[in-house]
């Protein structure tokens, strides 16, 4: 039985593109012709799997050894959900070597952790009375043998709502929150004279070590326990009191100075609800209070004593008065009264220069500060004396003396936060 | 030489700087690194704020060693400042 290869190529290809033509072609045979056709047509369907399989399978190994060179000394089983089978046919078998590992993300988790810290950090909080976004930066490096450290901050918040469901959207698609407030601060804080104790070489200077010996400690057996705690301590217990000023000497020169510096600015969205006067009808308006100011600082040298004074400009808002109103009645209807602020929002400006001074008398802390608002012309002058102590032993109470030229003088008692020059 | 990370966790410092011998360690956000030498060096910190503040500052190489650890310095009653050292190995 001879068959014309020309006819049979065209029933393999035929066969390839539509099994339809390749049937219809077959009709003027035999049976047994038929049966002789479809043996040829499917051993030539095996050979071209077979050579399929055979480039597919170069070719993902040629991928696999282009990606990873050194694959025989970094093996790695990958977890089964990351295996992934490529299959050249519905009806090809699945080579083995089909399956690849997606290199990329290995490549990720083998990388190491980078050393460099980011620039800032993110952080978020809430009090008792709002939630907060903390996007803040801190730096501290040395020029020769002065310190310096800057804080760059910005913060955005909003009034929590405690009746929700226990989180604050401080921005949605619609916009800023009620109450939304957006803060930017910057400080620097510079000191001087700092000295050092230790040198390069992994040893301590000359005089420190004199000093750690003064207080008792084995410089030669234990250099370690030369820390400046336990020389003071060994010094105080000797009686060389005078020699604890040795001591602060080594970390610091008689004249260092400590000086800060910094700026702030604010800006805020408040809507404000209220009925229009006369007509009272509903109405909301939405203003932006915003503030900026800029303040200095310095401790001289051997004090522990604070100057500051602070220059701050504030635009702010308030609602006006909440009463009861009624509408004129012409007596053919009943009256229908509102309750709330009638009339917008009233903007208060200031413009605030205050003074301040911190210290410390007879183990007191106290403080005197003087504010004066050029413009609405108004002067108040703040004094709390820190008396009282916590459980920790830190000043947190005691009296406050006021005077304002509107309220005259003004005598409180007060608790709060931990008295310190900072 | 071997690169020491450290890493400086303050509470309530107004500011605060480390230095390893005479050489000073540029910390963002409290970290920092320094390419060190085998053998002994000494640690300095200064800190600023009230009483009661403090610091806590480790170093831990890159295999995960640490070779320095200072737990909760803080700065003594009626002072503003303080300082102090620990000598470590690499």
């Amino acid at each position: 039985m001879k068959i014309p290869y020309l006819l049979i190529i065209t029933l393999v290809i035929a066969s390839i593109i539509g099994h339809p033509v390749a049937h219809a072609a077959q009709a003027g045979f035999t049976a047994e012709q038929r049966a002789e056709i479809d043996r040829m047509i499917s051993d030539a369907l095996a050979k071209q799997r077979a050579q399929v399989r055979a480039e597919v399978v170069a070719e993902m190994h040629a991928a696999q050894e282009k990606k990873e060179p050194a694959a025989t000394s970094r093996v790695q089983e990958p977890p089964a959900n990351l295996l992934r089978t490529e299959s050249p046919g519905a009806n090809a078998q699945t080579p083995q070597n089909a399956q690849f590992t997606p290199v990329g993300l290995n490549s990720v988790l083998d990388r190491e952790v980078s050393e460099s810290p980011s620039n800032f950090q993110i952080s978020g909080g809430t009090d008792d009375t709002s939630a907060s976004i903390r996007l803040a930066s801190e730096k501290s490096y040395m020029e020769g043998s002065t310190g310096i450290f800057s804080t760059t901050a910005w913060t955005m918040s909003a009034p929590l709502d405690k009746g929700g469901q226990g989180y604050t959207n401080i921005a949605t698609l619609d916009g800023l929150s009620n109450g939304f407030r957006l803060a930017f601060n910057y400080s620097k804080f510079i000191t001087t004279e700092f000295r050092n104790p230790a040198q390069d070489d992994g040893t301590f200077t000359p005089a420190y070590l004199a000093l750690c010996g003064d207080a008792g400690i084995d410089t030669k057996k234990s250099p370690e326990k030369c820390t400046r705690g336990a020389i003071q301590q060994g010094l105080e217990n000797a009686g060389l009191h005078n020699r604890i000023r040795d001591l602060d000497a080594q970390f610091e020169g008689p004249r260092a100075w400590r000086w800060s510096y910094g700026y702030k600015a604010s800006v805020g969205r408040d809507s404000f609800d209220y009925f229009v006067p006369t007509a009272l009808t509903k109405a909301t308006a939405i203003r932006e209070p915003w503030g900026v100011g800029t303040f200095v600082s310095f401790v001289p040298p051997g004090h522990e004593s604070l100057f500051s004074a602070s220059l701050e400009f504030q635009r702010s808002y308030k609602a006006a008065k909440s009463k009861v109103n009624c509408p004129a009645s012409d007596g053919s209807a009943a009256v229908e009264c509102v309750n709330g602020s009638i009339g917008g929002p009233q903007n208060k400006d200031k413009h605030l220069v205050a003074l301040e001074y911190r210290s410390v008398m007879l183990d007191k802390g106290y403080s005197v500060r003087l504010t004066h608002d050029f413009r609405n012309d108004e002067t108040g002058v703040d004094v709390p004396i820190y008396l009282v102590q916590d459980s920790a032993g830190k000043l947190n109470g005691g009296l406050r003396l006021g005077w304002t030229n509107t309220d005259k003088f003004t005598f409180g008692v007060f608790v709060g936060s931990a008295f310190g020059i900072y | 030489m071997r690169t020491v990370a450290f890493t400086v966790d303050k509470t309530g410092l107004k500011a605060y700087w480390l230095t390893i011998g005479k050489k000073d360690v540029k910390l963002v956000n409290g970290k920092g690194t320094m390419d060190l030498e085998t053998g002994p060096h000494i640690a300095v910190w200064y800190m600023q704020g009230n009483a009661g503040a403090k610091l806590s500052i480790s170093g831990t190489l890159k295999d995960g060693t640490e070779v320095l650890s200072v737990k909760d310095s803080k700065i003594p009653g009626g002072r503003s400042k303080w300082a102090d050292v620990k000598p470590f190995s690499v």
